[in-house]
């Protein structure tokens, strides 16, 4: 089943948009499944907010049939209802998404202690911590173009630093890069900059 | 002398009971506690590209959070 079914678009839309798929080992979990009435694997069951069971389907089944009963499981189940720091959650990854594409460190890192902030462990934050740490690198990394390219243009440099030590502001290790980089470039700016 | 080797002999025993505590010791914490074993086996097959969590208690925290029942996919490794 999970081979077809759980790899397929359709379902995975109505899976995902009604319920939260959960995987329990049936070596190691002996009692839910026998609260669900299940005794054969693969067996799945769809559950409303109370717990109780809507709809089965039990073993390898074509994934149409699979499809229209997650379908008609979702219609029982409902629209679903999040807790608030859920929301708060998806609406940073959003908001965080929209920072990457657009090439905006400091909405990205904005979003990012937003998601830092609900403090759950999961997807959402293993991605924002992923973003963090490539922000971090892209940071460092214009640094040290702004620091190599002082020499030709100290001005130009100095501005960027300073643009750097903005953009980033909140990830420590760029603003420290960004403050050490200052003085060495001051020190090139022709007297009358200083 | 005598007193000699059994002091030698106590510390001996002492340095081995040692040991073998400490080796018990690492051995449990390196024991997955049974609500993590079905966390260490490999799903990947079985997940297809559902984001799928393993376990009762974790996927109805889940479920709580995100507002969405569980749909429950009961399995095995064979």
């Amino acid at each position: 089943m999970a081979g077809s079914a759980f790899t397929n678009e359709d379902v995975i839309a109505a899976v995902t948009d009604r319920f939260t798929p959960v995987l329990i080992d049936a070596d190691v979990d002996k009692k839910t499944p026998g609260q669900y009435g299940a005794s054969g694997w693969p067996t799945v069951v769809f559950t409303n907010r109370k717990g109780e069971a809507l709809k089965k389907s039990v073993g390898a089944v074509p994934v149409e049939q699979f499809l229209a009963t997650a379908q008609a499981a979702g219609k029982d189940a409902g629209k679903p209802k999040p807790s608030k720091d859920y929301k708060a959650l998806v609406t940073a990854q959003e908001e965080l998404d929209a920072a990457l594409e657009k090439k905006a460190p400091a909405k990205a890192i904005a979003a990012i202690e937003k998601i830092e902030k609900v403090g759950r462990k999961g997807r959402i934050l293993d991605a924002a911590l992923a973003a963090k740490e490539k922000l971090v690198a892209e940071g460092k990394a214009a640094v040290e173009t702004a620091v190599t390219e002082s020499d030709a243009d100290p001005a130009k440099a100095l501005k960027d630093l300073k643009a750097l030590l903005r953009e980033y502001k909140g990830l420590s290790d760029v603003e420290d890069a960004a403050k050490a980089a200052i003085p060495d470039v001051e020190k090139k700016l022709p007297t009358d900059d200083k | 002398m005598t007193r000699m080797n059994w002091r030698a002999g106590a510390l001996v025993a002492f340095a081995l009971l040692g040991g073998a505590w400490l080796v018990a010791e690492s051995v449990r914490a390196d024991e997955p506690a049974a609500s993590d074993a079905a966390e260490a086996k490999d799903w990947t097959e079985h997940m297809g590209k559902l984001p799928f969590v393993v376990g009762r208690e974790a996927g109805e925290a889940e479920a709580e959070f995100t507002g969405r029942p569980p749909m429950y996919f009961f399995t095995t490794t064979w």
